[in-house]
């Protein structure tokens, strides 16, 4: 039962409303009962009051009054005392002769008109009204004045039956009242009852429930409301459903490993995949916090991991979890707005990826062994005839031989670049870092550079800062690579007679080396792709057909690596130069 | 007496350049074709001086060199690696078991050879 039901609360209104209004009535009617009979009385005694002057004016007082009492003349018997009162105060006449010479303490004596006015009957206390008529008995001596009470009993014995009749039908009323104000508001309140059951079985899960109310007000338009929010509300429910179901199936047949942690680390799902790779018991891994699972022995060392606090939100992480199974394990918070709901964890299985490196780390090697072990051979073979170790050569000897050795040479060379370009691919093409004097390296280069340069009639110049330069960290023997392979683009891509001139200069935080050629130049539609890798301009193809297409872009990741920068400014046929930028870094 | 010098290499063609460079200085040379043929030499004949390959069958450069480390006659015997990738991590780990010199045989010409061992043990 409800503390402050609406039936309770309607009642109480409808009883308080009518009752108040039933208590105005009546003191209204009351009131105006009362006027009305004491205006009646007064009216009479007025009537009354003036018939007996009329006899007194006329003389009967004396014939009459002295021999009767007062009292026979007056059939009026709302009458309670009748004085005539000298205009010296004292009582000439009353309908008591006991009253006769008494004197009248009342400021009405020798009043000039009729007064009505409220008094106090002295013999019995009663309250009455005393009606005041001046008399005009013709004698000069002054004001004479009739004096009457008049009783009020017989009103107030009206008024007292008035109120016994109105309130013995205002009790009926309320009763009747009380009976149509229950049976009403329980009208009212049986479809509310309904709604009310209606809206828990809804609220329950029920959404085909159906509300029915036929009352034609409001209540039934509420119930209606309701029926069609639920209408709505299976609509939404089953397209969510339709999500959920959407969601789940794509998390359960994901390729990769799915875990979700709550943010109290407490496992919430495991996709069937995750479960593949260590096979817990989906049914009783759910709920339990990550600590509980350091048992399972090949799980130890992802729960280890996932157990700690860590500030890096994104993180991620390789495991071994036995000879066939390497995963990398993601971590990836679970955010709404700013409040963490808890962590998506993504095992992915890179078994494959692994072996497939490894075999491509053995393949490198034995490409490396293999292919170079020939070369070796061939060039030392080469070497030691042109040497004349094995007995003298003639001029046509040697220059084929010679030949032979330089074509061995690139071989050897195309060889190293594409064994770089595969380990700068598998990042491990490692920098070795020390202080290097860049200047004395370039020095050292450009004197490697010497008889290629004279053979070629180019002019090779090296432009170096007055001041020393400072040493600074970088991998000198890749930094050497770089800057061979540029001076060796000028020179070959030159004309016979043309120039290139190396240029060093030091800033506040970085050192600059440009190489410049008067040389062919490269195609303006070349440009941007001078840094690809095989690539070869066809200007370039037509000079020289021996290039790898693999030097500059060894270059560019051997800079980038530094975290320089290299760049060009070149116009067709008139020659090109290459910018290197290296920051200076006096530590490692 | 002529010093004495081992090759410890798989390839015959560089063995035959290599000998023929180092005989014609006036060097006495031997020579295995892998690490186990090489380990019997060294017991056998105490070079003083073993020019040693890394990748070779049976038994590797580095192999080799750990078995000399053990050895208490043969692990003062100097080395000279002669290889042919040169990865930093090889070059690290040669030096650790006790190489006392490196060489890349596509960069390095038999003279060149001859002046690294020359800098080892001398004429």
């Amino acid at each position: 039962m409800l503390k402050r039901s609406i039936f309770i609360k309607i009642l109480i209104l409808i009883i308080s409303l009518s009752f108040i209004l039933g208590i105005s009535i009546f003191f209204v009617a009351l009131r105006e009962a009362n006027q009305s009979l004491e205006q009646a009385l007064i009216e009479e005694s007025k009537l009354f009051s003036q018939i007996v002057a009329k006899d007194i004016e006329a003389g009967y007082l004396v014939h009459i009054l002295k021999s009767k009492s007062l009292t026979e003349i007056i059939p009026f018997e709302e009458v309670l005392f009748l004085w005539i009162v000298q205009p010296d105060a004292k009582i000439y006449f009353a309908d008591n002769p006991k009253m006769v010479g008494k004197e009248v303490k009342d400021s009405a004596v020798g009043a000039k008109e009729v007064i009505i006015k409220e008094s106090v009957f002295q013999e019995t206390g009663e309250k009455i009204k005393l009606l005041v008529r001046p008399l005009d008995i013709g004698i000069e001596e002054g004001d004479w004045t009739l004096f009457m009470g008049i009783s009020l009993e017989s009103v107030k014995t009206a008024k007292e039956r008035l109120i016994l009749v109105s309130s013995a039908s205002f009790s009926l009323a309320l009763i009747f009242f009380i009976l149509i104000s229950f049976f009403w508001a329980r009208k009212v309140i049986k479809p509310i009852k309904k709604l009310e059951k209606g809206v828990m079985i809804i609220g329950k899960g029920d959404l085909d429930h159906q509300i029915e109310i036929n009352t034609g007000d409001e209540i039934e338009e509420l119930g209606n409301a309701f029926n069609l929010m639920t209408r709505d509300l299976k609509k939404q429910y089953l397209a969510l459903e339709g999500e959920k179901n959407k969601t789940l199936a794509i998390i359960n047949n994901f390729s990769d490993g799915i875990l979700l942690l709550d943010k109290n680390n407490k496992i919430l799902l495991i996709n069937p995949k995750a479960n593949s790779f260590f096979k817990f018991n989906i049914k009783n891994s759910v709920g339990k916090p990550i600590p509980e699972f350091l048992k399972i022995t090949s799980f130890k060392p992802l729960a280890e991991s996932l157990n700690k606090e860590r500030k890096k939100e994104f993180f991620r992480q390789e495991f071994k979890i036995s000879e066939n199974l390497v995963l990398e394990m993601s971590t990836v918070p679970v955010m709404t707005g700013r409040e963490k709901l808890g962590t998506l964890v993504i095992l992915h299985n890179i078994t494959r990826e692994k072996l497939i490196d490894k075999m491509k780390s053995e393949f490198v090697s034995l490409a490396a062994h293999q292919l170079r072990t020939p070369l070796s051979a061939i060039k030392w073979t080469i070497r030691i005839i042109l040497d004349e170790e094995l007995g003298k050569i003639n001029k046509e000897q040697r220059d084929f031989l010679e030949g032979s050795y330089q074509s061995n040479e690139r071989m050897i060379y195309l060889i190293n670049d594409l064994l770089n370009v595969a380990r700068i691919e598998e990042g491990r093409f490692l920098y070795e870092l020390s202080l290097t004097d860049i200047e004395e390296l370039i020095e050292s280069i450009i004197d490697s550079f010497k008889s290629e340069a004279e053979r070629k009639k180019i002019k090779l110049e090296f432009s170096k800062p007055v001041k020393k330069t400072v040493k600074i960290i970088l991998d000198s023997k890749k930094i050497k690579m770089v800057i061979e392979n540029l001076i060796d683009n000028a020179l070959r891509y030159n004309h016979h007679g043309g120039e290139v001139v190396i240029s060093l200069k030091q800033g506040k935080k970085e050192i600059e080396v440009s190489i410049k050629d008067n040389g062919i130049g490269i195609l303006a539609v070349e440009q941007p792709r001078i840094f690809s890798k095989f690539f070869r301009g066809a200007e370039v193809m037509k000079m020289d057909t021996k290039g790898n297409g693999l030097g500059l872009y060894i270059a560019k990741n051997i800079i980038d690596a530094h975290k320089g920068k290299i760049w060009f400014e070149s116009s067709e046929g008139k020659g090109t130069t290459f910018y290197l930028v290296l920051p200076i870094r006096r530590k490692v | 007496m002529a010093k004495k010098i081992l090759i410890v290499e798989d390839e015959e063609v560089l063995i035959n350049v290599l000998k023929r460079k180092l005989v014609s200085e006036g060097y006495d040379v031997s020579t295995a074709k892998n690490g186990n043929e090489g380990l019997i030499k060294m017991k056998k004949e105490k070079p003083d001086l073993i020019l040693l390959d890394i990748i070779m069958p049976e038994k590797g450069g580095f192999e080799v060199m750990e078995e000399m480390g053990e050895d208490e006659e043969l692990k003062d015997i100097p080395i000279i690696i002669i290889s042919n990738s040169g990865q930093p991590f090889e070059i690290e780990r040669a030096e650790k078991l006790g190489a006392d010199d490196w060489l890349i045989k596509t960069e390095f010409d038999p003279q060149e050879v001859l002046d690294k061992v020359i800098k080892q043990i001398g004429k």
